[in-house]
């Protein structure tokens, strides 16, 4: 039983945060192309199984999560207060998301309001975080977005965010027509 | 004993980051009026847009300075598209901020933050293991449902309503509304029934002050998470969370 992929199983399943394949060919001594297809493989079993759960990619790796079918079994089971995003919260979340490294007057600039509040909470929830100064007067800070952002939002990369200007493109449409 | 300016100025203190600000206001009141985003679209929504600022600065809201540079934009739009052609160009100064330019590019983040709330969010749609069962924990999100927009236009029409009944050129010297005791009693109320409609929470018979203080209070219970909107019914519905 004590396959290459077996041992893969048991990291990820045991990990809290997603594990990388590096970590894992690094830590079994083991080719990376190696690791990845012996994960693809896994994906693919679980997938095919009558589980609840799935391997899936998460902020460059990997990560047993449960299936979204079982989401109200699961919140009701669990019972505790959640965490509270609020609809601000979620704009400068995604400000940041896209403009990483930004300073808050930027986001201010983009949201005509005064972001403090949020950034204040988003920081506090660990889904940004300060990394560094911007080089002009004053130096304000700048924020990006964490790992725990790309966990809690299910996201593998920034990249996988839709690309906003598409949201912005029936309007163009809209003026061509006038 | 706390005296009453005591309580009167913690009320302003209230910091209300739940409204998203006046691009966002803007923005509604567009899509409200099946507008789309032009210099022409604002002029038809200017009026709809300072009658908000009027109620907000009614609860002395933090916020209101720029809430105010847009309604100053909006008056000098309206200024300009009401001049012949050839005067304009003279006339009106260069603007400070190109409104529509702005909302434009808002519209694009506030899309943008509307897919990261309909992602597959952890702790919410999908949980992982360990599972953190500690109160509050960092596995478990939720986002905020609702509009607040819907429910301060159900606010102000109320206080419009409310305006028939004054009485003009007497003033009584009303009793400040206690804060704290308002609180109390909102959420005693919810103790005995879980879900409560509109009109019954902003009951007019109590007076102007008392909507205003109920309607903060209100607020900072959604913006906590004890109480959600049900927006759906054909009257706004409170629902109280258990903490």
């Amino acid at each position: 039983m004590e396959s290459l992929k077996n041992k893969i199983e048991a990291i990820i399943f045991i990990s809290d945060t997603p594990v990388k394949s590096k970590e894992i060919a690094d830590f079994l001594g083991e080719n990376e192309v190696l690791i990845r297809e012996s994960i693809n493989e896994l994906i693919a079993a679980w997938n095919e199984m009558d589980s609840s759960i799935n391997i899936e990619e998460i902020a460059g790796g990997f990560q047993f999560r449960t299936k979204d079918t079982f989401k109200d079994l699961l919140t009701e089971y669990i019972n505790k207060k959640p965490y509270r995003l609020s609809r601000a919260g979620l704009e400068v979340l995604g400000i940041i998301a896209k403009k990483q490294p930004v300073t808050k007057i930027e986001i201010d600039k983009i949201r005509g309001v005064d972001s403090v509040g949020a950034i204040n909470v988003l920081i506090e929830r660990e889904l940004i975080k300060v990394v560094g100064e911007k080089e002009v007067p004053g130096r304000p800070y700048l924020y990006s977005t964490t790992e725990l952002f790309l966990e809690v939002f299910s996201l593998n990369s920034i990249k996988d965010l839709p690309d906003i200007e598409e949201f912005g493109e029936y309007e163009k449409e809209a003026e061509s027509e006038i | 004993m706390s005296n009453i300016n005591d309580i009167n100025s913690k009320q302003v203190d209230i910091k209300l980051d739940i409204f998203e600000g006046p691009l966002d206001l803007l923005l509604n009141l567009i899509k409200e009026n099946d507008l789309d985003i032009y210099e022409l679209s604002l002029t038809k929504i200017t009026e709809q847009y300072l009658e908000y600022v009027e109620l907000l600065k009614e609860i002395d809201f933090d916020d209101i300075g720029e809430y105010l540079v847009v309604a100053a934009e909006l008056a000098r739009i309206k200024s300009r598209m009401l001049l012949p052609d050839n005067d304009a160009e003279d006339e009106i100064e260069e603007p400070e901020i190109n409104l529509v330019e702005m909302l434009k590019e808002y519209k694009k983040y506030r899309a943008l933050s509307e897919n990261l709330q309909n992602r597959e969010l952890l702790g919410r749609d999908t949980f992982k293991r360990p599972a953190d069962l500690s109160l509050r924990s960092n596995t478990l999100w939720e986002v905020q449902k609702t509009d607040i927009w819907k429910l301060i236009t159900s606010v102000k029409k109320v206080l419009q309503l409310e305006n028939y009944k004054q009485v003009p050129d007497i003033e009584i010297e009303s009793e400040p509304i206690d804060h704290a005791k308002r609180k109390k009693e909102i959420i005693q109320n919810f103790g005995i029934r879980k879900i409560y409609k509109f009109s019954e929470i902003f009951d007019l018979k109590f007076g102007r002050d008392n909507i205003i203080v109920t309607f903060l209070i209100i607020l900072d219970m959604i913006k906590e998470g004890v109480v959600e909107i049900n927006e759906n019914k054909e009257e706004i519905e409170f629902e109280y969370k258990e903490g």
